[in-house]
């Protein structure tokens, strides 16, 4: 009883020294003291005084109180659990657990009655889609885990914790079918993360540079999303979905830059429209890469690949234009870029401001000043219109990057410029591999049937899963199996 | 990991390696010798030619994974290897060396004229050892990426070639007074299937198969029909008796050719600028990727990307020496028939006939399945 | 580590020196760009006539839309082609740009003198188009390109757009530059359309004969109907047969020409087939027709284009010229003879064979046959 009340004490006057911001109620009982610690930022304070602080009140006072008793037949807490290893308290109390300390007991009871302030289930605000469901990713994980349960009711569905982040401790959902994702992927995604050593993460793009192979990364090689039905859509397909707590943001692993250009709305239309849609985000992804050093390479070095009629068409609109092609495209697309960042920075009643006076400062001034031609504007804000039709961004982020290699390239040697740098960058995603899967599958190593699935896409016609993914159970359905309706 | 293709990837890298240079000089080398029969010489010539193939790929399939530096000290040991090994770099060395003069020369003829010759060789040869320093697998791929628009744009051209040429112009097809001309033209297209032994280089995929002899026909069937489209497109549209005055026919026959239908796409040289160059690269690429593994292996020590910097520099240094000498290609057209009736017939022909003397073939037939 | 920080120097030296290329780099506004090319001969010196477009000046100074001239013509002479062209050269500002040349224009005292030296120069210069039409000219080129074109304001479009719908009209034989090479080379005998001004406007004139690339004769555009059979593409003609007291306009499209040469005993014999479909178009007279008339009127068209075709053959043999294709049907059915015989002479020897067959096909007005009095034949 001693040594407990000792311990007690020690224990309190450890958490006080700490200036943890921990709170205690302290209830008085004939057998001894109880402290309820917490820190009142992250605990439910009604949930706390009904479940927990009223419970043992209306306890009798003549009994000694052990801890077991508590958990057993006092606080009506569901998720309580019995300790007794006290170096865990400061940690728990910064998980957001409350804990009951017993004076006369070396075990205490760890409560779980977080309540993290955290914002409604929005609609996604960059993925957006016309059919699919509307709800997107928070925050917060139980959340989000939440929203990826209610959809996948399968008993395969493993969602393993971790935590990364010495000092932030943030707790990470590594989610996967078990019998159909590829146990390599599966393995290797654990061990980056369990290799992870550092103070702490604030968000899955950190997360995501240190599960990629390399340390320098152009391009994207796990997807990310912010909706739960493309995230299921992901699980079933044999992938692995890795959800942090603190980013609305869930990775998506392996994932091949065929992919990128997807969208859920693609699975949500009809096949047909899909296709067309998918082919067009193919031709917007090459025109916002080459279109401007197409520019400069016929305006600079081949001209005559052009009909005559054009050519003469061209030289008289650039006839006042002082730059050369070269500097006249950097210097718009440099423009355009500055825009685009702007946009994104700017508060929304003054993004509207900034999009009308760029249009009309480089639209129109420019071109009556004849700092610009106007087929160059034409062409640029073609490249920065299709820069917006993938789906995925982050696709579009190298490419805006290599635009300008290419558009140098380009203007120094034309098309032999031009061959070359497309070569060295078709060259590197070729050599990639996202998690043992080929970057550029199905298009190289070339699968046929995945690859036509890849263009026109019907889960009523795919039963299988895509090969290159290497999963467990190839089929999504078994063939010649009707599917019946159960509800 | 060893690095291995696919069928499909065979099939592309040949048709790129043996394709994309030699077709531009190929119509007026058979026009000059073959006449309005090239078509007949490009047929027998492939057809030769198919059975050292075969027999390539017979020996690949039976040593499955490996290249011939794997196998080959086990059919004649190391001495034999080690030469054999020295004669392959050593001959694709002098291709690669003519094929880079060769792609400078084209592109400094007729697409840059103001560019200095050494300038055009500074900046491919370092994107071409880098490229081919990625390995046969990263090569093999991207041969699949570029091979099939490669093939698309070229048929889709040279059809176009023919819609806006003359028939008469390839007539007659066949003409037993020109029979010796016919056999004249064996010579020149020879030319294409100069660097066909590079598969002994490359190792097949386990999973290749039988269907590896089916592919090697069919690429070789592929192989004549393009070529034969090639020749014949551009003698419809230049005309046989002019085109022996152009060095690069192929791209004379591009440039003279306007569809008047395609109001944009009346003139085709933006095809061939882009494609048509990616493709020309490629099978310098290959080229280069060959020689490096080969080196690669006899000097296992040495890293990859300094046999590949080393290759680099001497590819460039001969570069510069062979512009300075005027008839280097014609020595190599004179000495191609010995090459390649060592490197794809004598050479593979030996190590079959050792491998089934050694009845290695039973064993590695047992593997095989 | 050391190993990539000398890789990473050798990179930065060799993007230095890559950077500083821009060798072929010719901004499309630092050349003149030329649509048109026409060369003389005057007093033993070439002459060059280049069509500038006027890239500056687009409007007219009442800012009315399409203004003045907006093509210029400059001039270049000198005693060989080289130096007729640096004489161009120096008189302009910026350097000639040959890819948007549409066609060339040669004078008749240039077909006189020869083409071949101009034309090989054409062929080792790689930004002249080998697609470019060919046309000669018998008027002074300054003349013919300071001309103002009716929908067009470029002489080269102009005359380029002439051949276009001469095409489309079935009725034109014409060369690129490209054919024109293959023909000197293979020392072929072919007409180039010819192009002079009548009242002021362009317009297609005739045929100039060139044979072993020089001049040898014209062949007006009356008189060519025969070689639009024998030469050309989809041919195509509008007759107008007489019949009694009226007139019949009919439409003749060539549908099939077979050309069969027959060698023995050193005797060439030239069987030519004709096949056309004709259409009758309409009447002069509202009158009517039936089957009968269809018939004579087909015969009589069968006889005209018979007499078109061996009027042009006539012809040929007279200038003693074989301009008309024969030899490549020689050549195709004999390549081994070809080599060895003088193809001009036997060929003046020659026997020639000429069936022309037509058929009335529906269409148009054909239905006719209904209106109007019933006609006398039965």
């Amino acid at each position: 009883m001693q040594s407990s009340n000792l311990r007690y004490e020690k224990i309190l006057n450890r958490i006080n020294n700490k200036s943890m911001d921990v709170s205690e109620r302290k209830l008085s009982f004939k057998s001894g003291t109880i402290s309820i610690l917490f820190i009142k930022q992250i605990t439910d304070r009604a949930a706390l005084s009904d479940l927990v602080v009223k419970p043992l009140m209306q306890h009798s006072t003549d009994t000694q109180i052990k801890a077991a008793d508590a958990i057993d037949r006092i606080v009506y807490v569901d998720n309580c659990m019995l300790e007794t290893d006290d170096t865990k308290i400061e940690s728990c109390l910064l998980d957001g657990y409350t804990i009951l300390l017993f004076s006369s007991d070396a075990a205490y009871v760890v409560l779980d009655i977080k309540k993290v302030e955290k914002r409604a289930i929005p609609e996604p605000e960059t993925m957006y889609t016309i059919r699919g469901p509307k709800d997107a990713f928070i925050e917060d994980l139980d959340t989000n885990l939440s929203l990826v349960r209610s959809r996948l009711r399968n008993e395969s569905l493993r969602v393993d914790q971790m935590e990364v982040g010495q000092r932030t401790k943030t707790p990470i959902a590594v989610l996967y079918f078990e019998d159909v994702a590829n146990n390599t992927c599966v393995n290797e995604i654990k061990k980056r993360i369990g290799d992870i050593d550092i103070d702490g993460l604030s968000s899955s793009g950190e997360l995501q540079t240190f599960l990629l192979n390399r340390k320098i990364n152009l391009f994207p090689q796990m997807g990310i999303t912010e909706r739960a039905d493309m995230t299921c859509g992901a699980l079933l397909e044999g992938k692995v979905v890795v959800i942090m707590d603190g980013s609305c943001w869930a990775l998506i692993a392996p994932k091949v830059f065929s992919e990128y250009l997807w969208a859920s709305d693609d699975f949500y239309l009809n096949k047909f429209f899909g296709t067309f849609l998918r082919i067009l985000r193919v031709i917007a992804l090459n025109l916002s890469f080459i279109v401007s050093s197409l520019y400069v390479a016929v305006i600079s070095f081949h001209q005559d690949v052009l009909p005559s009629s054009y050519v003469i068409s061209i030289a008289q609109s650039r006839s006042q234009v002082p730059f050369n092609p070269l500097i006249e495209v950097i210097l718009i697309e440099l423009i355009a870029e500055l825009i685009r960042e702007s946009l994104i920075r700017v508060p929304t009643k003054i993004g509207t401001a900034i999009g009308i006076v760029g249009a009309i400062i480089i639209g129109q001034a420019a071109v009556a000043a004849g700092v610009f031609s106007p087929l160059l504007l034409i062409v640029v804000s073609l490249s920065l219109i299709s820069s917006f039709v993938p789906a995925d961004y982050t696709i579009i982020d190298p490419f805006r990057v290599l635009k300008f290699f290419l558009i140098i390239a380009t203007g120094t040697f034309g098309f032999l410029g031009f061959t070359l740098v497309i070569l060295i960058i078709l060259a590197n995603l070729v050599s990639l591999n996202t998690f043992g899967v080929p970057y550029m599958a199905p298009a190289t190593p070339f699968n046929f049937k995945d690859f036509i699935k890849s263009v026109v896409y019907s889960k009523r016609m795919a039963p299988k899963r895509p090969a290159y993914l290497r999963t467990k159970d190839k089929f999504r359905a078994k063939p010649n199996i009707k599917n019946k309706s159960n509800r | 990991m060893v690095n291995t293709i696919t069928n499909r990837q065979m099939f592309f890298i040949l048709v790129l390696t043996l394709s994309a240079y030699s077709i531009i000089p190929l119509a007026n080398r058979m026009a000059e010798t073959a006449g309005t029969g090239a078509w007949l010489s490009l047929l027998v010539t492939s057809l030769i030619f198919m059975l050292p193939l075969l027999g390539i790929v017979y020996l690949n399939n039976l040593f499955k994974g490996k290249t011939v530096f794997d196998y080959a000290p086990k059919l004649i040991g190391k001495a034999g290897t080690y030469l054999i090994s020295m004669y392959y770099v050593l001959f694709f060395l002098l291709f690669l060396f003519y094929l880079v003069l060769e792609v400078g020369v084209v592109l400094n003829a007729d697409f840059f004229p103001e560019t200095p010759l050494w300038i055009i060789g500074f900046i491919c040869i370092p994107v071409f050892c880098y490229i081919s320093n990625k390995g046969i697998t990263t090569v093999a791929r991207l041969c699949e990426v570029i091979g099939m628009i490669f093939i698309i744009t070229g048929i889709l051209v040279h059809v176009l070639m023919i819609t806006q040429g003359k028939l008469n112009r390839i007539l007659p097809l066949f003409s037993s007074a020109e029979i010796e001309n016919y056999v004249r033209g064996i010579k020149p297209a020879i030319l294409p299937f100069i660097p066909m032994s590079l598969l002994l280089t490359i190792p097949f995929a386990k999973q290749n198969g039988k269907k590896s002899t089916k592919t090697a026909v069919l690429t070789i069937l592929f192989l004549v029909f393009f070529y034969v489209l090639v020749v014949e497109s551009c003698i419809m549209k230049v005309g046989l008796n002019d085109i022996v005055n152009y060095k690069d026919s192929l791209i004379v026959a591009i440039r003279d050719t306007a569809p008047t239908f395609f109001e944009f796409f009346t003139r085709l040289d933006i095809l061939y600028l882009t494609v048509g160059m990616t493709g020309l690269f490629m099978g310098v690429i290959v080229i280069m990727t060959v020689i490096l593994e080969f080196v690669c292996r006899m000097f296992a020590q040495v890293k990859r990307s300094v046999i590949s910097i080393a290759l680099g520099v001497m590819t460039f240094s001969a570069y510069l020496i062979l512009i300075g000498i005027s008839d280097f290609d014609i020595f190599i057209l004179d000495i191609e028939p010995y090459l390649v009736f060592v490197s794809a017939m004598l050479i593979p022909s030996i190590l079959l006939i050792v491998a089934k003397l050694k009845k290695v073939g039973k064993q590695g037939k047992r593997h095989a399945v | 580590m050391l190993f990539k920080k000398v890789l990473l120097l050798i990179m930065l030296i060799w993007m230095s020196i890559c950077i500083a290329g821009c060798y072929d780099s010719m901004d499309i506004n630092s050349q003149s760009l030329i649509t048109a090319v026409a060369l003389e001969r005057e007093n033993d010196e070439y002459v060059f006539y280049v069509e500038l477009p006027n890239l500056m000046g687009e409007t007219g100074q009442d800012g009315s839309g399409g203004g003045k001239q907006q093509y210029k013509v400059v001039r270049g002479s000198g005693k060989t082609l080289t130096q007729a062209r640096q004489d161009l050269n120096y008189k302009n500002d910026k350097p000639l740009f040959l890819g948007t040349v549409r066609v060339l224009i040669l004078t008749q005292n240039v077909a006189e003198h020869g083409i071949e030296e101009y034309m090989h120069r054409m062929q080792n210069d790689n930004q002249y188009r080998k697609a470019v039409n060919v046309i000669t000219t018998r008027v002074n080129p300054q003349d013919l390109l300071s001309a103002t074109p009716e929908n067009n304001v470029s002489v080269g479009f102009s005359i380029e757009d002439t051949l276009n719908t001469l095409e489309n009209a079935g009725q034109k034989v014409a060369h690129t530059s490209s054919d024109i090479l293959e023909n000197l080379a293979s020392k072929t005998c072919f007409v180039l359309p010819t192009f002079d001004l009548e009242n002021a406007k362009i317009s297609c004139t005739g045929y100039t004969i060139i044979h072993r690339g020089k001049y040898h004769g014209f062949i007006p555009e009356d008189e060519s109907k025969g070689l639009v059979w024998l030469l050309g593409d989809d041919a195509k003609w509008t007759y107008v047969i007489p019949y009694k007291d009226y007139e019949v306009t009919v439409e003749a499209r060539l549908i099939s020409r077979a050309i069969k040469p027959a060698y023995s005993n050193e005797k060439l014999t030239l069987d030519l087939d004709f096949t056309f479909d004709t259409r009758i178009m309409y009447l002069s007279k509202d009158v009517g027709m039936n089957d009968f008339v269809q018939e004579q009127v087909n015969q009589e068209l069968q006889n005209v284009v018979l007499g078109d075709i061996t009027d042009t053959i006539k012809k040929s043999k007279q200038l003693g010229c074989e301009y008309l294709g024969f030899k490549d049907f020689f050549r195709i059915s004999y390549p081994d003879k070809i080599r060895h015989i003088d193809w001009l002479q036997t060929y003046l020897d020659s026997s020639i064979n000429i069936t022309v067959k037509s058929k009335i096909k529906p269409g148009g007005l054909a239905n006719f046959k209904t209106y109007g009095l019933q006609p006398e034949e039965s």
